[in-house]
């Protein structure tokens, strides 16, 4: 890490929010290289049933048309331990756009992880032009497609990887109607760098009351999966909510994956 | 800043369509997370609006009390009748503008009622399979609220084969229902097997699918096991609708959902004026031109 990234990592602890954001805003007017967030982050699965397929696309051409940009995105892909199992690049030409068969590459590269944080940063090849200024701090958005057994899900990210601190208690506003239901995975990643400890609870949507718990520790990028069998369950109430004591950082919610009796599953963000 | 007469049945709506066409019945969970702002905590009188082809069917007054830190979960079958799918405006009006047409409404409130929470729209079958999503929707295509109404996608999320579709789901409405703009939205999907290129009219309160593999298989693309994947750019300077993707698996029904991300996510200033420049540029760009 630079001295420069150092000095602004001190300087986001010491001083109040809105003079971080000011002095944001007046570095993305300054004629310095391109202000990108940190790589933008969620969870790939590729278990043997589920496999992941990353979407990137070239958002600059979309944001700017009038200006030719070629790009390449870095994907970056961790295991369950946090550590850094590959990165990948893929070039991107003007408004072009590719999704990355996870098992392919993995197999490629013979790695063997089953789930993990993939962390994205799309550059333009001449990231210092003075039109990427108009567009302020950018942000490296993507998709992910599963796909396994009959099933299907996508997602958006929602976080960003790097050091940050904890986020707050989180209630989902997504309520969970047992019909049918067998089971609730929780795909929980933690984009920080620090080890991060969490409790997974399923509540009663009526009443509040905790029904189920279940504690993780997860590694600073790491990643876990938390099953709540409704079988195990001594009382299954019609609807259940979804908490935490905490996230791992701030809107790093899990995805919540509902596992049918019928044999199929689904998922979203919590 | 004030913005005077605002239509109170507009300042706060969640805007859904119906799924029967795939087979799914729908139910909507409203949230209020105004009590964690205590100056703007509000209790909500819920009201809805029904769309059928286009024209509002119903209209019903207090569907629900929806308090302060609570949730309110709306069974919408009763709603959704007849074979095509319906579009459902649920008007969530902060108690004490119960009663009037209309409210000299901060923009801050606005913004603040609108944004600090999703709601959850959740599809399901008999057999309990669900799938659902949270988003949010803005006072749409209201110029008392906006005067220009567009629309940005940039969606590197469709995927197609002999078993899995993506859908486009376009819902163009307002909380006025007077409101009668054919919205069209200039659509390119970019992908290895090509590039491809059209407009859709999108009628208001009529729910809008395109089926990817549709288009795929009228542009003679051929489709095998393996996913193909695409990228889908749409942009409209008439009306913002509110694009969702919807996936589905043809030997199950399971279906995935998820909705787009708008310019502003992508870049921090893309926004207002920029967002204005932005809409130029794609216009007199090439993206939205057919290739001969």
């Amino acid at each position: 890490m630079s001295v420069i990234a150092r000095a602004e990592l001190l300087l986001e602890k010491i001083l109040p929010a809105s003079t971080v954001k000011s002095l944001q805003n007046l570095k993305a007017r300054l004629p310095l290289r391109l202000p990108q967030a940190p790589p933008v982050a969620v969870m790939y699965v590729n278990d043997g049933t589920t496999r992941s397929f990353v979407g990137i696309n070239n958002f600059y051409s979309f944001l700017l048309a009038d200006e030719t940009t070629e790009a390449v995105a870095e994907l970056q892909f961790f295991a369950p331990s946090g550590e850094r199992a590959l990165v990948h690049a893929v070039p991107l030409q003007h408004f072009g756009a590719r999704a990355v068969d996870v098992a392919a590459v993995f197999a490629h590269h013979g790695i063997a992880a089953t789930h993990g944080i993939v962390a994205v940063q799309i550059t333009p090849r001449h990231p210092r032009r003075i039109v990427y200024r108009e567009l302020g701090r950018v942000f490296s958005q993507f998709f992910v497609f599963y796909e396994g057994h009959g099933s299907v899900a996508q997602v958006h990210p929602l976080s960003q990887i790097g050091p940050q601190p904890a986020g707050e208690p989180f209630e989902s506003s997504q309520l969970i109607t047992t019909t049918g239901l067998a089971e609730l995975e929780v795909l929980q990643y933690n984009p920080s760098t620090q080890r991060r400890r969490i409790e997974h609870r399923l509540l009663d949507a009526t009443t509040r009351d905790v029904v189920a718990r279940s504690t993780v520790a997860l590694a600073g990028l790491g990643t876990c999966r938390t099953r709540f069998r409704l079988a195990d369950l001594v009382r299954v109430p019609d609807q259940l909510l979804f908490a935490t004591d905490r996230l791992p950082s701030a809107n790093s919610k899990p995805m919540l994956r509902r596992c049918f009796a019928s044999g199929v599953s689904t998922m979203s963000h919590a | 800043m004030v913005v005077k007469e605002c239509p109170v049945d507009a300042i706060h709506t969640f805007q859904v369509r119906t799924l029967r066409s795939l087979g799914y019945r729908t139910r909507v969970v409203l949230a209020n997370k105004s009590h964690t702002r205590p100056d703007l905590r509000t209790d909500y009188r819920v009201d809805l609006s029904v769309y059928k082809d286009g024209k509002r069917s119903d209209i019903l007054t207090g569907v629900g009390p929806l308090a302060a830190d609570a949730r309110l979960v709306i069974e919408c079958s009763p709603y959704d009748l007849g074979e095509a799918d319906a579009v459902l405006i649920f008007h969530l009006v902060p108690e004490r503008y119960a009663g009037t047409a209309t409210a000299d409404v901060t923009r801050d409130e606005l913004i603040f009622l609108g944004s600090i929470q999703d709601h959850y729209v959740e599809y399901y079958r008999d057999d309990g399979c669900a799938a659902g999503v949270l988003y949010q929707t803005g006072p749409f295509n209201n110029p008392r609220f906006s005067p220009r109404s567009t629309t940005l996608i940039q969606a590197p999320k469709f995927y197609a084969s002999s078993t899995v579709d993506s859908t486009l789901s376009l819902i163009n409405a307002s909380a006025d229902a007077a409101y009668d703009r054919v919205a069209h939205v200039r659509c390119t999907l970019v992908g290895a097997e090509g590039r491809f290129t059209w407009t859709e009219a999108v009628r208001p309160f009529v729910p809008h699918s395109i089926s990817m593999r549709d288009e795929l298989a009228r542009r003679g693309v051929t489709l095998s096991r393996a996913p193909a994947f695409f990228c889908l750019y749409a942009a409209s300077d008439n009306a913002t609708v509110i694009p969702l993707t919807i996936l589905s698996n043809d030997e199950t029904g399971a279906i995935g959902i998820e909705h787009s991300l708008p310019p502003d996510y992508y870049a921090e200033a893309m926004r207002g004026p920029a967002r204005g420049r932005m809409m130029e540029r794609l216009g007199k760009s090439t993206l939205f031109r057919e290739r001969r």
